[in-house]
């Protein structure tokens, strides 16, 4: 085991490059997403904070988000085993890797924390990309001819008779000064309550999948919404 | 994401190269910096106003005996110009309330914690500072509290919360607020927007209170008009901190006694229509606003959320130029910063104010909650939001000498 060149480097802030040989198991590379006891998160600390080790012409640096903000380089990084610890700050990690899972403590001069870590796999932020839940207000349209205009006397006529295939029927989200639609992944599930609310103004509950929204509740607005 | 991760370093490659000269570039001093007589006076003006009990910052940073434990992370902070929080490029704009230090403050700093961090001989007497509202010694008390009729129960967990209140007023003439302060639980509170509906619809954002920043005092002569009839929305953003919280926010309102002769008008310049692709790392956003009359700008604040990256505000002279007013190379939604302008910048009839934005929605922003989705507008911290918001001043045709004879009021909500 080698210990971080940093001081020798003679930077004041911090380590770019910490040398550390790595045993094959337990492996520390990776992004880890690391929460802090709750003593810590009560002082207006952000509980969650992001660690990233890396590899680099073998050996490993890792770096830090510091408070609300970037990454900054760790100094004293150390892994030997299965165990790892730094310094960054006036904070003193100790942390045990089990597979994709990392606990142990932050000594800073507020005291002792338990820490515990999770590797990331997709996202640097979370572990799997959060499911986005949204509750919106619009108006049921279609995907291309968008809404129908305001002084349609039957707007439901105006959308069923465009409607070609269940995907067809959309939700229309009105903007400040742009109108968008936005696709059913499941149209074909909905379609009956599609139909039903065409050309209504109607609150749906929606988890967003990339550029489409995958439908869960509709329902008749009961107020004008902004959308 | 072996490239995104590259990418990284290299940023932080270069964050350290530049700390590495920022510490070596102090030039060398025949003494080491003392706390007493070099580092509490700088830290008094930088850091204390937020570094002490009851504020929002995780340590106090008052004493020597404070100070020393968490010398390390102060270097560290400092020295990568993470604290004081100040994210304006310093190549455009002079700003009233810079919190940026100086390379030389930053070396004291860092060449007191290298040396030691020595006490020094002399002693030093922290600041005091106001308990209450931080205008009662020049302004005295308020005209005028707005303040939650009931407690409101932060969780210890989960996502932020946005709650807003909206009541109305019962003045019985036009009043002309000189100075705003808004104060809440600043361990939870995240920001308090305080804003007034006019009966016409017109909106009117009057203040935005974040951690650390100074309340609302409006230049002398200037002051916003609130019409008969009008209603406050105060919207307070909370940010659970890992324990219940309560909070009871509460608004004070100072009116103006002299002759006004500029209105002043708090504004947004935004786009709503972006449509950000998943994955997309750089989306760009305009907006632009047009001004009919003269104005004068007094303050800019970017608003967006976790995938912003970088406002930048232009204004556009009636002859075509382009002046850039405010830049912020390195957005950061936990930070509400206002810039307020240490002189007031003219715009004449007929400028434009352009606000150019960019979003990362790639997986190499680590604060991005979803990179797969397509992100249009919305409250949501999950959505986007790409404001500018801006408070300028326009010049009355007559001055308006103020006097109030009827008992201001508010309605529902506040006393």
């Amino acid at each position: 085991m080698r210990i971080s060149g940093a001081l020798a480097l003679g930077l004041s802030v911090g380590i770019l490059v910490s040398g550390c040989s790595r045993e094959a198991e337990p492996d520390p590379v990776g992004v880890w997403n690391l929460k802090f006891g709750a003593s810590q998160a009560s002082t207006g600390r952000i509980p969650t904070s992001l660690l990233r080790v890396e590899e680099v012409d073998g050996e490993l640096e890792a770096q830090l988000t510091s408070i609300r903000d970037r990454f900054l380089p760790v100094d004293d990084l150390r892994v030997e085993g299965a165990t790892m610890s730094f310094a960054y700050g006036a904070y003193e990690y100790d942390l045990e890797i089990d597979g994709d899972l990392m606990t142990g403590t932050v000594v800073s001069p507020r005291g002792t924390e338990p820490v515990s870590g999770r590797r990331q796999v997709e996202t640097l932020m979370y572990n799997r990309p959060e499911e986005f839940r949204t509750s919106r207000g619009g108006v049921i349209g279609h995907r291309v001819e968008l809404a129908p205009p305001d002084d349609e006397p039957d707007p439901a006529a105006w959308v069923l008779s465009r409607v070609q295939a269940p995907r067809d029927l959309a939700f229309i989200v009105f903007l400040r000064n742009h109108t968008t639609a936005v696709a059913f992944v499941n149209a074909e599930d909905f379609e009956e309550e599609l139909r039903a609310h065409a050309g209504q103004r109607v609150e749906i509950t929606a988890v967003w999948v990339g550029e489409e929204l995958r439908l869960e509740t509709i329902e008749a607005a009961e107020t004008e919404s902004e959308g | 994401m072996r490239k995104a991760l590259i990418v990284g370093v290299a940023s932080v490659a270069l964050i350290g190269s530049w700390g590495t000269l920022v510490a070596s570039g102090s030039p060398p001093q025949e003494r080491a910096p003392t706390w007493t007589d070099d580092i509490a006076p700088l830290m008094a003006v930088n850091c204390m106003g937020c570094h002490r009990p009851g504020e929002v910052s995780p340590m106090s940073l008052l004493t020597y005996e404070d100070v020393v434990p968490w010398a390390r992370s102060i270097r560290m902070v400092v020295s990568e110009r993470i604290m004081p929080p100040w994210h304006a490029d310093p190549r455009y704009g002079d700003f009233a309330n810079e919190r940026r230090l100086t390379e030389k403050e930053i070396g004291t700093l860092v060449d007191w914690v290298a040396a030691g961090a020595p006490r020094g001989s002399g002693t030093f007497t922290p600041p005091t500072f106001p308990t209450g509202w931080a205008l009662d010694a020049e302004l005295g008390p308020p005209d005028y509290i707005f303040e939650l009729e009931e407690e409101f129960l932060v969780p210890a967990a989960g996502p932020d919360i946005i709650h807003h209140v909206m009541t109305s007023t019962t003045h019985k003439e036009d009043i002309w607020i000189r100075a705003i302060e808004a104060r809440g639980n600043s361990r939870v509170v995240h920001h308090i927007n305080v804003d007034a509906y006019w009966p016409d619809g017109t909106w009117d954002g009057l203040a935005l209170a974040v951690p650390g920043r100074q309340p609302d005092l409006f230049p002398d002569g200037s002051a916003h008009r609130l019409p008969v009839g009008s209603q406050f929305r105060v919207e307070m953003h909370y940010h659970p901190n890992g324990e219940e919280q309560v909070d009871r926010t509460k608004v004070g309102v100072w009116l103006a006694r002299t002759p006004i002769e500029y209105e002043i008008r708090g504004s947004l310049v935004t786009d709503q229509s972006f449509e950000i692709p998943p994955y997309e790392p750089n989306y760009e956003s305009v907006a632009e606003r047009e001004f009919d009359e003269e104005v004068e700008l007094l303050l800019m604040t970017p608003h967006m959320h976790y995938r912003g990256k970088d406002m930048r505000f232009q204004a556009i002279h009636p002859d075509g130029r382009e002046e850039t007013l405010l830049f912020v190379p390195q957005y950061n939604m936990y930070w509400q910063i206002a810039y307020v302008l240490a002189k007031p910048t003219r715009l004449a009839k007929g400028s434009k104010l352009r606000v150019t934005s960019h979003f990362d929605n790639s997986e190499n922003n680590p604060w991005n909650p979803n990179p797969s989705v397509r992100v249009i507008w919305g409250m949501d911290s999950r959505d986007e939001m790409m404001e500018g918001w801006i408070h300028y001043r326009r010049k009355l045709a007559e001055p308006v000498i103020p006097s109030y004879d009827a008992e201001i009021t508010g309605g529902s909500g506040a006393r």
